[in-house]
């Protein structure tokens, strides 16, 4: 034990003292790495550049320049593409909104003729006989339009549908802005001069309808106007022409000057303006056929002549949305021109106002006139 | 160049601006700075990091540098505190535990066998497993004195620890090597 040790301290004195012992000996012969070659250069790279930092460091830094050189540009450029692209969306909606609003802001349809000439002096239509008690009155009115619609487009009925003739007719019409403009009391006005004889002024719309009405979007009154308006016109030339047959000319006769007293006023150029179309807009969402007139519900002369102009079914139409139809209010309750929420509204009113039999009345002839409206819980089993 | 200057001559000479100084004196240490690190850690990634590392801080220390001790003294001094400083990132470092350890088993009876004459080869294995199963501050004292050539003072000087404690950690180290060839 002690030997051992003793041979260990000598080994290893030999050992400290530099001499070749056999630890040492067998030390170097052990593999002697080195670095490679990427470590050397990496080394000697980083001691060059100690010394001369723009030799090596030049190449890299380059880059690093025209980033910092170009990134500004790029996103004063990328910023100025956007905003760009922001002012021209704005633009646009502003534009078309523009092109909306300033529209020709008459509610009157304007039909320019291309191709066709003027066709001789429109002879007298041929319309089928309506109610004997309607007749007069009826006719009335409806020449105080019709001479209207003749003057500013002289077309044959028949050629109005695009269909049927080679005329090109561009529709315009805007009717919201003009509704809001113009006052009840000028139709009322109007009315009263094409009907002197007649009972008091005709209603003024309600303002709500009114309201709703000039919501309505300008393109669904397009829609509405060019569909609905030349067929209705179409049909009541054709139509109620035909069954007026040889009245007319008495009629005419009655009804001196009434393209003077008609509201004419409003026709400008070759626009075309009808009693009917100086209507509140929410009249004009009556669809054109519509149930028949009751022959004992007929109203007197003069009413039925305020009715006649009252329902001018110049622009009929459906609401969008498959609401109730509006059904043509040829009836003498005088809450057949409203809507018929309105109507309803003033049946509750009626009711509270402890007019029963009155609303009772009313309430039967909106069913006569609203066959499919669902009718509310407290009106639907009213007895 | 600089074949006829000491190593110290030629860091002066770097440090004051001459490149081909540093390429001589990186040519003499090289070899012996790098497998003075790869056997303290023997983990070859580790190794180049550190050599890379104690390279960098050479060069960027270059103008304090002094000639108050040889230069590779200092050289290994830096490296020295990288590899202590892996040390403690990677592992605990060896405790007394470990190095009582050592001790009962260099006081233990050494085998009645007579030595085994083994293959130059088997002796060489056996050396570097023993290295590397020794406390990292026996290995590297062992390392600076048969590595480097470093004597015990300029062991001290650059592990920092002293005279008589590097004597120790190089006797423990010996006496562990000696009694793998025991085995």
């Amino acid at each position: 034990m002690t030997s051992a040790r003793d041979q260990l301290d000598r080994e290893f004195e030999a050992f400290l003292a530099e001499e070749e012992s056999r630890v040492a000996s067998l030390y170097r012969k052990l593999p002697r790495p080195e670095p490679d070659a990427r470590l050397d250069a990496a080394v000697r790279s980083m001691a060059h550049r100690a010394l001369n930092p723009q030799l090596v460091a030049a190449p890299r830094s380059e880059p690093r320049r025209w980033r910092a050189r170009w990134l500004p540009a790029f996103g004063a450029a990328a910023g100025i593409v956007f905003a760009a692209g922001i002012a021209w969306r704005v633009e646009t909606a502003r534009r078309s909104e523009s092109d909306r609003l300033s529209a020709p802001s008459s509610d009157v349809i304007s039909v320019r003729q291309l191709d066709v000439p003027p066709p001789p002096p429109a002879e007298p239509p041929v319309s089928p006989a309506p109610p004997p008690a309607q007749a007069t009155a009826t006719l009335q009115a409806t020449r105080t339009s019709r001479k209207a619609e003749n003057a500013a487009a002289p077309v044959p009925a028949e050629s109005a549908k695009p269909a049927a003739a080679p005329v090109r007719e561009k529709v315009t019409a805007k009717v919201a802005e003009q509704e809001e403009d113009r006052p009840a009391a000028a139709a009322a006005g109007s009315l009263s001069k094409t009907q002197p004889a007649a009972k008091p002024a005709p209603r003024a719309f309600p303002v709500q309808a009114q309201k709703r009405a000039s919501e309505m979007d300008a393109v669904e009154r397009k829609q509405i106007m060019a569909a609905g308006a030349w067929q209705n016109l179409h049909d009541r030339d054709t139509g109620a022409s035909a069954k007026d047959g040889a009245r007319t000319k008495t009629l005419d006769d009655k009804a001196p000057g009434t393209a003077a007293a008609s509201p004419s006023g409003s026709v400008a150029g070759s626009a075309v303006s009808t009693p009917a179309l100086a209507q509140p807009s929410a009249r004009r969402e009556a669809p054109a056929p519509g149930p028949a007139v009751q022959p004992e519900q007929a109203p007197s002369r003069a009413d039925a002549a305020e009715e006649r102009v009252r329902d001018e079914p110049a622009l009929s139409s459906a609401t969008a949305g498959g609401k109730i139809m509006a059904a043509p209010t040829r009836s003498s309750d005088p809450n057949a021109g409203l809507y018929p929420e309105h109507w309803l509204a003033n049946i509750r009113t009626m009711l509270k106002e402890n007019r029963r039999d009155e609303a009772m009345r009313s309430l039967a002839e909106f069913r006569k006139i609203y066959p499919a409206y669902r009718l509310p819980d407290d009106l639907r089993d009213l007895k | 160049m600089g074949a006829d200057k000491t190593d110290e001559e030629l860091m002066l000479a770097y440090a004051q601006g001459d490149v081909r100084a540093f390429d001589a004196l990186y040519e003499r240490q090289r070899g012996m700075l790098y497998r003075f690190i790869l056997r303290s850690v023997s983990d070859r990634a580790t190794a180049d990091e550190l050599y890379q590392e104690t390279w960098s801080r050479l060069i960027a220390s270059r103008t304090r540098y002094r000639v108050e001790a040889r230069f590779s003294t200092w050289l290994l001094q830096i490296a020295h505190n990288l590899i202590v400083d892996s040390f403690r990132r990677a592992r605990p470092q060896a405790g007394a535990e470990e190095t009582e350890t050592v001790m009962r088993e260099l006081d233990a009876p050494e085998s009645d066998r007579p030595e085994q004459v083994l293959s130059e080869f088997e002796q060489r294995r056996r050396l570097q497993v023993a290295l590397e199963g020794l406390p990292s501050e026996q290995r590297e004292a062992f390392l600076l004195r048969v590595e480097s050539g470093l004597g015990l003072e300029e062991i001290a000087a650059v592990t920092g620890a002293g005279h008589e404690t590097v004597k120790s950690r190089l006797r423990y180290a010996f006496a562990k090597i000696r009694e793998k060839f025991a085995e």
